[in-house]
């Protein structure tokens, strides 16, 4: 029996590949990228955190904690991260609800058997479970293991990666995923080594093996692009019109749709309940003008393939399209 | 002659605390909690925490606390075939209607188990208890499928396949953000969705799209709204979480939205 650790699960998703999905949300990212909108994916480890506006102030947390880290000040409760070893007993003692254990460990079928609960929803709509996070390919055992019992199932599925891992964990997942959802942030090497702690060569060799998987094994397995649409980082001419290029000369007639995915600032209470920096937490939502932009810039690159930018925007309605 | 239950949730939740509180976790006696229903929770606010937060709930697609839900619909609809009226001989039919009384008897029936204190709202028909449904609406959706009897082992059911243990009318309300419906693959998918509400077993929904004065009625008032999803392409929250400013960041992106 197969173990993964998952952070959540995202019932009725409607962003996150065709139709209404179950978005499973993987612990663990290999890349730090400087924008992160779901920091509480980044870690593998287990975390705690706590909710200011939910608690008692009872103590429980504080009496409950083995390891002697938690102790409450005038400002709240302080957690100890360098020795929180997030057992969760605190999170369990807490009566309120305020400490939260980030992160569960369940089993493959366990996890199917969830995700199954849905399948109406599913089958009405074309959708089905995409495995995002974190990077499902860093647990691509017990990923490989749901996808099979999703395929069994007759689920559609879909694998969001971030592309950096080994190849051998991202041919595991192929022959059981339906739609990969293949994320392309920066196109420059240093650019990308520099906002998202890696260089990019071997993701843009992953993207050409999920290519060649589908022209080799028969399988129609489909391919999204994600960018995501960063302020001073990933916006701009030139890295859009560069990833837009590359795709046409690379993979033209293999990708079905590219995405442009409006950077927000949902996340940055996330930051501070985890005790970390987020050097976005001023950055304001882009304009609908600035999307609409971006999506000209992206659209005028010759790449074939449906391409739009979602997302909120400041002031104004999300963008028909 | 339909009889219109109401306070269904509140019922199924109450008695998934006291099995919660007194037998499972032992966090209290039977003694104590009821102390604690006529203190109305006061000076019992730890226990009370724990039947709003850690007790289980109706609305939350847990089979386990969906067929304690089950079992009280039955009790009830089984109950109501029973009878006839003294005057005509009319039979009694089951309904889960609530109008407004869900509201003004909140204020009439003391403290409940599930943590709610005399003078907060009772739950809303076959809605679950405000706030309760943190699975998100397919898993409400699925609960109330469940309990309004869903398809019949057989296939035969009184309605078509389903069965329906409120022939007189059950009502069930959610509320979605209006990006649910914002360009045209969105309002295929939120149709998908209807679809799927009726295979699982629902029979009539009744929808509200989230408006900047809920929201703001969310900020007042947090307890009641803890499942209220804010969904942003590619990230979402939920709306009780985040900060005070970016609350009114939302609000305000919300009012505009809704012009």
């Amino acid at each position: 029996m197969m173990l993964g650790r998952i952070l959540e699960l995202q019932r009725l998703s409607t962003e996150d590949g065709p139709g209404i999905r179950t978005t499973v949300f993987f612990k663990g990212c290999p890349l730090s990228c400087a924008w992160c909108h779901n920091p509480e994916a980044i870690s593998t480890r287990l975390q705690t955190q706590w909710y200011a506006e939910r608690c008692l102030d009872c103590g429980a947390c504080v009496a409950a904690c083995p390891n002697g880290c938690l102790h409450m000040n005038a400002a709240g409760l302080v957690i100890d991260r360098s020795r929180c070893k997030a057992c969760g007993v605190c999170a369990r003692a807490c009566p309120g609800g305020a400490l939260e254990a980030l992160g569960t460990t369940i089993s493959a079928a366990e996890l199917v058997s969830e995700l199954l609960k849905d399948r109406a929803y599913f089958e009405a709509s074309g959708g089905g479970v995409t495995l995002s996070g974190g990077e499902p390919t860093m647990q691509s055992e017990f990923a490989e293991e749901v996808l099979i019992g999703l395929q069994a199932a007759g689920i559609h599925t879909a694998l969001d990666t971030c592309g950096m891992c080994p190849p051998a964990s991202l041919e595991r997942l192929l022959p059981s995923t339906d739609l990969v959802l293949f994320d392309l942030k920066l196109l420059d090497p240093e650019a990308h080594r520099r906002l998202t702690g890696s260089p990019n060569a071997r993701i843009l060799e992953n993207l050409a093996r999920v290519r060649d998987f589908r022209s080799t094994s028969g399988r129609p397995v489909e391919i999204w692009i994600r960018t995501p649409l960063i302020p001073g980082a990933t916006v701009g001419e030139d890295n859009l019109s560069a990833i837009g290029r590359y795709l046409a000369s690379h993979l033209q007639g293999a990708i079905a749709r590219w995405e442009l995915c409006a950077f927000n600032n949902l996340c940055r209470d996330q930051y501070r309940r985890l005790g970390m920096e987020w050097a976005y937490a001023e950055t304001p939502l882009m304009t609908a003008q600035e999307l609409a932009d971006c999506q000209a810039v992206a659209r005028a690159t010759g790449l074939r393939a449906e391409i739009l930018a979602t997302g909120a925007v400041r002031g104004t309605q999300v963008p028909e399209e | 002659v339909t009889i219109e239950a109401v306070t269904y949730a509140t019922t199924v939740d109450s008695l998934l605390a006291v099995k919660y509180l007194v037998f499972d976790d032992k966090a209290c006696t039977m003694a104590e909690l009821i102390q604690a229903l006529r203190d109305n929770w006061e000076g019992h606010e730890v226990l009370q925490a724990r039947a709003l937060h850690k007790a289980p709930k109706y609305g939350r697609d847990d089979d386990e606390a969906d067929a304690l839900a089950r079992r009280v619909m039955e009790l009830w609809t089984d109950e109501t075939w029973r009878y006839r009226t003294g005057s005509t001989g009319r039979q009694f039919r089951p309904g889960m209607l609530s109008w407004n009384y869900w509201v003004s008897d909140g204020f009439i029936l003391p403290a409940s188990p599930d943590g709610r204190p005399q003078g907060k709202f009772l739950s809303n028909a076959l809605c679950p208890s405000n706030g309760a449904d943190t699975r998100g609406p397919t898993a409400n959706a699925n609960s109330v499928g469940k309990v309004l009897g869903g398809k019949a082992p057989d296939g035969r059911g009184d309605w078509e396949e389903y069965l329906n243990l409120l022939p007189n009318g059950g009502s069930h309300t959610m509320t979605f953000n209006p990006s649910m419906l914002r360009d045209a693959e969105h309002r295929r998918k939120f149709k998908a969705f209807l679809r799927g509400y009726t295979e699982n077993g629902g029979s009539a929904l009744q929808i509200n799209l989230l408006n900047a004065e809920m929201l703001r009625d969310a900020q007042q008032h947090p307890e009641d709204y803890r499942h209220l999803l804010v969904r942003v392409t590619g990230y979402n929250a939920y709306f009780t979480t985040i900060g005070r400013e970016l609350q009114n960041e939302i609000i305000a992106r919300e009012s505009h939205q809704m012009r």
